[in-house]
């Protein structure tokens, strides 16, 4: 089938077969390395890509699903926001936020999505966001510190209770 | 774990979706955020999967009045993060938002639809047991014609539904009720997990409508159940026992690995409790 | 087809920041286009006897380029000899050939162009099962008449060992008090975000097979290989790409990696299989699911007089390869009561097979329910003696002035002081925390008012046995495992180093911190070092990965081969400015002779040794100039002390670890990051397997816990505080370890399983339970309360 779509900023055309995940697409055929299959059931978040504004799970849409859409993979969440690096890659890289780097481009993701939003956001709303994103290595802190403190920075931080 | 060969259709109208769905072996495809972990998992093989995702007339939110009531219409494909945040259904009803965020994580929600949470019709699901707790009714509509359903009928057991293979859910059907109270309150194993048991209560106020207070039990049996509180009884000193009885008549409690059944019992006692006095404690609706 | 040859992995320095952005190589990053892909036909049958195996529909089937039985192996591939016990090696098909043993074995291997054709065509195969009951628990194993798991082992007890010292029962009859109980953990796995995965080409040009895969025991890998295909060694290289966690399920050698190799050679193209959830759940390696039943007495004034140990652990239908069903039953032994001082011990450990998926290492291995069973015995104790829990602990650990410390049951204590690292825990905790008062208490906690959570404390005090040596492996019967790890360091034309390792990364970082060690001892920045590992191609043999071997073993044989070279840069200086070695002065990295007049930098001595200007250079002046280092002196005991505050819902019994707090001493503190991290990480993990992660079968040997929405593993939300310190005192440094390090990569699963779940055990006592079962889960929390009939006391009101 035909499809159509933006990715990372370019367009492309192509044609796929219908049983094709989107994740298998970005991967394999258009070597986006970032989208990685940790479960193909959509709980682990390695596959997280930005489709429009929302992270979803990649390997629970169809590649003809993307038809029409804006797809944003780790790779281009930097371009997206027009710099080298994006300041949730800046943040984590600061805080070393990662071993064996699996998840790492899925966490990036997820965060991207949060942080492109513009209410103030608490703890607690960056702990359900990850929440969403397995990482099987670092126990979460270092990624949460990196994040809080990143929202801190821009003032975007609220405290803890109600909504 | 890849999803096995099948035909793919895209309809951009609802008759032509019908037309579609009419055809030996075919499925609607929603969020696909149920249905696509069972392909992968080749628990599901669908001959052709009829996408609903480009049916823009089954997406949004709006106050109508139907039989004389005001209610809530929320189309089929209405995602479930757009539900979270509609202005329009939280303030109508205000229990859908709060209990949506229970559902997996944003991810999920952002591409897990109304009418596919319905339709999937999973026992420990929030969005049935909610539908149910509200009264609301589903629209469906095939070639054959269109039909309304109330959802506490359409769900009949497990994964099960009265649809019918050429039918799809169009939308929700949610009666405004001005002066209800809500509560929520579930057991999941880790935040965004399918409950283990939870429950829905809702609170009448005195004058109106069907009389005091119900609890719906998700994750509990086979399907959500709605069951008739006594609120003098629940409200007063032995409500803890109160509720463990109530939990204790329920039949064919589910069990399994997190659960038996004299757990899930003791569960369910706790949710409908807490959910009730969440209820208690919540505002009326304004239903503005 | 002409691909790139694999990418061999390199590691850039600094470049982990890559991660953000898929700038990973991991094995599904390495295929390209005509690469074939490998599915496999497993059981549906936890027990049966195999009959027919018809893959006729298979292979016809489209996008399908062939299809391999057991039967179609025959002569091709041979089996590849594991072990029960010492001594007991059997052949261990790896298509499964006349029966079945548990869900997910493989039984045909079939290649095609993609995934998805290949998993169609494998729903073809037609299989003749004549299903057996299967053999699903201890009791059903050892009874009477259940019938062998495996013919070839004789018995469903495949693993016995047994290791004691004086006369126990007498010590413990004239004991003030016994703590008798059975602790039990659960079946476990290590679930690496990664899967498992395995690239393969035959090289038409260098004649090497090269094997890709995402292992941590690369060398080793290669033996196996070679084994099964009969090729000689220097014909298969092994290369580890970017590898996305191990936790231990990647030091097992997989029938799926032997496969392929066969598959890539057999069919002369470029193969590979990535493992998917399902797979890696249902038929990788499990892990625990053990009981330990403790019988330890103690005197009036709380000190251990005897332990009587039996450990028996479920270790599924297979021995695993190398590590063989010695590991989780000798590693459990091993970790009892590791840092206390005990008098008398009697350790039986048994292995028994059941239909179920074979088990292998995951990180912790039996050091965590050793420490739960351990520890919850402590806490028994000072209970019933009416101690604080503090003061059973102090009464009993080692001090530096007991070493070194013949354990009867863990063997040599070399150095470390458990009583120092417990103090230094307990004396800088904040002192309005509720955990200093509880672990001081001589009472249990008080039932909390109606609808309050249920509080525990947990304390535990532990050591980890890190990097064991051949003689460990040897005394397990273990001839699999090498033991050693090796290193070499060369000196390049250009002036710079290159590190060649036996290890693999997973993650761990071992790069950064290899560059600046072995920089270190030659003198020169870290910048001229290049690390390499995870290559048989061009590392020298060793053991791997695991058993936080790196900072021990590995480093130890980097730093001896760099200061060997190092000296040996000495003798050439010397022979370069003509003056005696003793002459030789360097000044960075500038060698000059004694008068001063003659200097030669490191780039030019590097240049003179590789261009010589005649062919007069001697012996020890010969290229390739580099040097190797081993080590092979495991095991180092890191110690640790961890306490956690967990509380839980009086009505629906979930719990929550609040906070945790712990001091780790692991020698010499190489890079403090780099152990924060592992034990962060290793916290986390630890906290799902006290709390969460639990697989469990159905009657007929289905495994439910096959997908991440059943198997539950920690995500943020799980995360408590942590308040985590680390203790470098050069007296407790590691006399063994070139580096003084210890190891680090496991204590933080092993403490927060026993610190949590003794926490837990703490809590429900409160509510009337008694809690020996890990994980904790909501229902196994209830039945701690409901089993003591306390379920109505204090609970729903
Ligand atoms: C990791 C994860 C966690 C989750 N956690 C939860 C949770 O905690 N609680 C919960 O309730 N759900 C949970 N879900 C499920 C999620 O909410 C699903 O999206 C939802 O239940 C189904 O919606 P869908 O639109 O994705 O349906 P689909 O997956 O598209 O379809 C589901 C079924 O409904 C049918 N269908 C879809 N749309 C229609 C229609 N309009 N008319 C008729 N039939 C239709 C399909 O044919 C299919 O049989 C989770 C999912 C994942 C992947």
């Amino acid at each position: 089938m035909q499809v159509g779509f933006e990715l990372n900023g370019e367009h492309l055309d192509l044609d796929v077969e219908a049983s094709v995940s989107l994740a298998d697409l970005l991967h394999s055929r258009l070597a986006a390395a970032s989208v990685h299959l940790g479960c193909e059931q959509g709980v682990c978040g390695a596959c997280a890509v930005l489709v429009d504004e929302e992270a979803v799970r990649s390997c629970l849409m169809l590649a003809v699903q993307a038809d029409g859409r804006r797809v944003t993979t780790a790779e281009g969440v930097a371009r997206r926001r027009g710099g080298r690096w994006s300041e949730v890659e800046a943040a984590l890289v600061g805080k070393g936020a990662f071993q064996c780097g699996f998840c790492t481009s899925g966490v990036v993701v997820a965060l991207e999505e949060l942080l492109a939003g513009d209410e103030p956001l608490t703890r607690e709303d960056v702990v359900e966001q990850l929440s969403g994103q397995i990482c099987r290595c670092t126990g979460y802190v270092p990624i949460l510190d990196a994040f809080v403190s990143l929202l801190a920075s821009t003032g975007r931080m609220r405290e803890e209770g109600g909504r | 774990m890849k999803f096995p060969p099948f035909g793919y259709l895209r309809p951009t109208g609802l008759p032509e979706a019908c037309e579609m769905l009419a055809e030996e072996g075919a499925r609607p495809l929603g969020g696909g955020q149920s249905l696509l972990p069972l392909m992968a998992l080749r628990l599901a093989r669908p001959r052709t999967l009829v996408d609903l995702g480009a049916l823009e007339e089954l997406v949004g939110t709006s106050r109508s009045v139907s039989a004389g009531e005001e209610v809530l219409e929320i189309g089929a494909m209405t995602t479930l993060s757009a539900v979270e945040h509609d202005r329009t259904a939280c303030s109508a009803v205000p229990l859908l938002s709060r209990i949506v965020r229970f559902i997996g994580h944003p991810a999920i929600r952002h591409r897990g639809t109304l009418g596919g949470s319905i339709a999937h019709a999973d026992p420990a699901a929030e969005l049935p047991a909610a539908c149910i707790a509200l009264d609301a009714s589903a629209s469906i509509a095939s070639r054959r014609g269109s039909r309304s359903e109330r959802v506490e009928a359409l769900v009949t057991g497990p994964y099960q539904t009265s649809l019918r293979e050429d039918e799809l859910v169009t939308g929700l059907c949610f009666p405004i009720r001005p002066g209800r109270r809500t509560g929520v309150w579930e057991v999941a194993p880790r935040p965004g997990d399918f409950a283990l048991a939870g429950a829905i209560c809702v609170v009448y106020p005195e004058h109106s409508g069907p009389a005091g207070a119900a609890v719906t039990f998700f994750g509990v049996q086979a399907k959500p159940s709605r069951v008739t509180l006594d609120v003098e009884g629940a409200a007063g000193e032995g409500g803890g026992r109160y509720f463990q009885d109530l939990a204790d008549s329920l039949e064919g409690v589910l069990e399994d690995g997190h659960a038996d059944d004299r757990f899930r019992r003791r569960l369910a006692a706790v949710a409908a409790r807490r959910a009730f006095a969440a209820a208690r404690g919540c505002p009326p609706e304004v239903g503005a | 087809m002409g691909p790139a040859a694999p990418r061999p992995a390199l590691r850039p320095g600094p470049g982990r920041g890559r991660h953000t952005r898929g700038g990973g190589r991991y094995v599904a990053d390495l295929v390209t286009s005509g690469t074939l892909v490998i599915g496999f036909v497993r059981s549906s049958f936890a027990r049966a006897r195999l009959g027919q195996v018809d893959l006729s529909r298979v292979r016809s089937s489209p996008g399908v380029v062939a299809a391999y039985g057991a039967g179609d192996l025959e002569g091709l591939l041979r089996p590849l000899p594991v072990r029960f016990g010492p001594g007991k090696l059997y052949d261990w098909h790896l298509l499964a050939k006349g029966s079945v043993c548990f869900v997910g074995e493989p039984i045909a291997l079939v290649v095609g162009v993609d995934r998805g054709s290949v998993e169609e065509a494998c729903e073809l195969a037609e299989v003749d099962y004549e299903p057996l009951e299967p053999i699903l628990d201890l009791d059903s194993a050892r009874s009477a008449g259940a019938g062998l798991v495996r013919e070839e082992a004789g018995s469903n007890v495949v693993f016995l060992a047994s290791k004691g010292s004086g006369d126990v029962e007498a010590a413990l009859a004239s004991a003030e008090v016994v703590v008798d109980r059975v602790f039990h953990l659960a079946r476990q796995s290590a679930c690496p975000l990664e899967n498992r995965g395995v690239l393969a080409e035959d090289e038409s040009l260098s004649g090497e097979l090269v094997v890709c895969s995402s292992t941590q025991i690369p060398h080793i890998l290669r033996t196996a290989v070679s084994t099964v295909l009969g090729r000689p060694e220097g014909s298969v290289r092994v290369v580890v790409p970017d590898v996305g966690g191990g936790f231990g399920l990647k030091c097992q050698v997989a029938a799926e990696e032997c496969l392929v190799a066969w598959a890539a050679c057999h069919l002369g193209r470029r193969v590979v299989w990535l493992e998917d959830r399902w797979e890696n759940l249902v038929a990788s390696n499990h892990a625990h699911d053990e009981q330990v039943h403790l019988r330890v007495g103690f005197a009036s004034d709380g000190t251990i007089t005897a332990v009587d140990a039996e450990v028996t652990v479920d270790v599924g239908a297979h021995s695993c390869y190398p590590l063989s069903v010695a590991l989780e039953p000798s590693s459990t032994a091993a970790h009892l009561f590791g840092s206390y001082r005990v008098p008398e011990a009697r350790v039986r450990s048994l292995g028994v097979a059941t239909n179920k998926c074979p088990t292998g290492a995951y990180r912790g291995v039996g050091g965590s329910v050793a420490n739960f069973a351990t520890e919850r015995s402590l806490d028994e104790a000072a209970r019933a003696l009416g101690m604080s829990r503090l003061e059973i602990r102090r009464r009993n650990l080692l001090q530096l002035a007991d070493m070194p410390y013949a354990h009867p049951i863990g063997g040599l204590v070399d150095t470390g002081d458990p009583r120092m690292v417990l103090e230094e825990l307990v004396g800088g905790l904040d002192p309005e925390a509720p955990w200093l008062a509880a672990i001081q208490s001589l009472e249990p906690a008080p039932s909390p008012a109606e609808g309050e959570a249920l509080l525990g404390v947990g304390l535990v005090v532990f050591g980890e046995h890190s990097s064991p040596g051949s003689e460990v492996y040897r005394s397990r019967g273990v001839t699999e495992v090498p033991g050693y790890d090796a290193a070499s360091v060369e000196l390049l034309e250009d002036g710079t180093f290159a590190v060649y390792l036996s290890s693999a990364d997973a993650g761990q970082g071992h790069g950064d911190v290899c560059r600046q060690q072995v920089a270190d001892v030659l003198g020169v920045a870290a910048g001229d070092v290049t690390v390499v590992e995870g290559d048989t191609g061009r590392c020298p043999r060793g053991t791997g990965t695991f058993a936080s071997r790196f900072a021990v073993a590995q480093l130890s044989a980097a730093l001896r081969a760099s200061a060997r070279l190092s000296s040996r840069l000495v003798e050439a200086a010397a022979a370069r400015l003509s003056c005696e070695v003793d002459e030789v002065k360097r000044d960075g990295e500038v060698f000059s002779s004694g008068s001063g007049d003659e200097r030669v930098s490191l780039k030019e001595l590097a240049r003179w040794l590789y261009v010589p200007d005649s062919g007069r250079l001697g012996r020890s002046l010969e290229v390739p100039f580099a040097e190797s280092g081993y080590w092979d002196d495991g095991p180092t005991l890191p110690t640790c002390a961890m306490l956690a505050l967990v509380e839980v819902d009086p009505e629906t019994f979930q719990a929550r670890v609040r906070r945790i707090a712990a001091l780790e001493e692991c020698g010499r503190v190489l890079d403090e990051a780099v152990v924060l991290g592992q034990l962060r990480g290793g916290i986390v993990m630890g906290i799902g397997d006290a709390l969460l992660e639990e697989h469990r079968y159905s009657e007929t040997g289905d495994l439910l816990t096959s997908t991440f929405m059943d198997y539950l593993v920690p995500t943020a939300s799980d995360v408590p505080r942590l308040d985590l310190r680390v203790l470098d005192d050069d007296r407790l440094h590691s006399r063994r370890s070139e580096s003084g390090a210890k190891g680090v990569g496991e204590a933080g699963t092993i403490g927060a399983v026993g610190a949590v779940g003794c926490a837990l055990a703490e809590a429900v006592r409160a509510a009337g339970g008694s809690l020996d079962e890990l994980p904790g889960t909501p229902l196994r929390l209830f039945r701690s309360c409901a089993s003591q009939g306390a379920e109505g006391s204090g609970v729903l009101r």
